[in-house]
């Protein structure tokens, strides 16, 4: 019983920290679908409190959803004794292991590089105004990188449910 | 090359095709 809950729960957080972290990624895909340049008028006030604590509220919320997602994902695989084997793309568990590795690399994107750059055009950290406008290409760049690896992540966590017929 | 990504259609499409190959290659594997 508390077996069968604790993954229920896990599922369930999984899903949720994966559509808000995703679900920002997409909703900027959709809302600004190519790629505008910023100039000094786009970047954020330094002196205005209110608007750094909602970039901050903002940004927090998916940079830990992301590892919600991750860590709720990990403890399925581990909680099913199926970690190891899914990590090293064994049999029908290769499909979710291959899952896990391209979302593995999109927490690791999301956090050493969109988030050191993201910072600098915040303003959250001093830069010179051409640094930060050179940081927002690298955080578009970024995004996109992660939004694209994000459509095979989906497909390999349904695949390892709903598809391992075709790959076994 | 990096200018692909500045369109949102161009980042689905890079994503469905990475998905064919690597569903392909996992296929092949086993």
């Amino acid at each position: 019983m508390e077996a069968i809950l604790l993954e229920l729960v896990a599922r369930w957080l999984h899903f949720l920290g994966a559509l808000v972290w995703i679900g920002h990624n997409y909703a900027t895909a959709v809302t600004r679908p190519r790629y505008v340049p910023l100039t000094a008028a786009d970047l954020s006030d330094p002196d205005s409190p209110r608007q750094q604590a909602l970039l901050r509220r903002e940004h927090g919320m998916f940079r830990y959803a992301s590892l919600l997602t991750w860590g709720s994902g990990a403890l399925i695989l581990w909680h099913r004794g199926w970690l190891e084997a899914a990590l090293t793309l064994q049999g029908g568990l290769a499909p979710i292991g291959l899952g896990m590795w391209l979302a593995t690399l999109m927490v690791l994107n999301l956090w050493f590089v969109l988030w050191p750059n993201q910072k600098r055009v915040l303003g959250f950290v001093a830069a010179p105004l051409d640094a930060r406008l050179r940081a927002s290409r690298v955080t578009f760049l970024s995004a996109r990188v992660n939004t694209m690896l994000s459509i095979p992540v989906l497909f390999f966590m349904t695949t390892g449910a709903h598809g391992l017929a075709l790959f076994e | 090359m990096l200018r692909l990504f500045d369109s949102s259609w161009v980042t689905v499409l890079l994503g469905v095709l990475l998905t064919a190959v690597l569903a392909v290659l996992l296929r092949l594997a086993h």
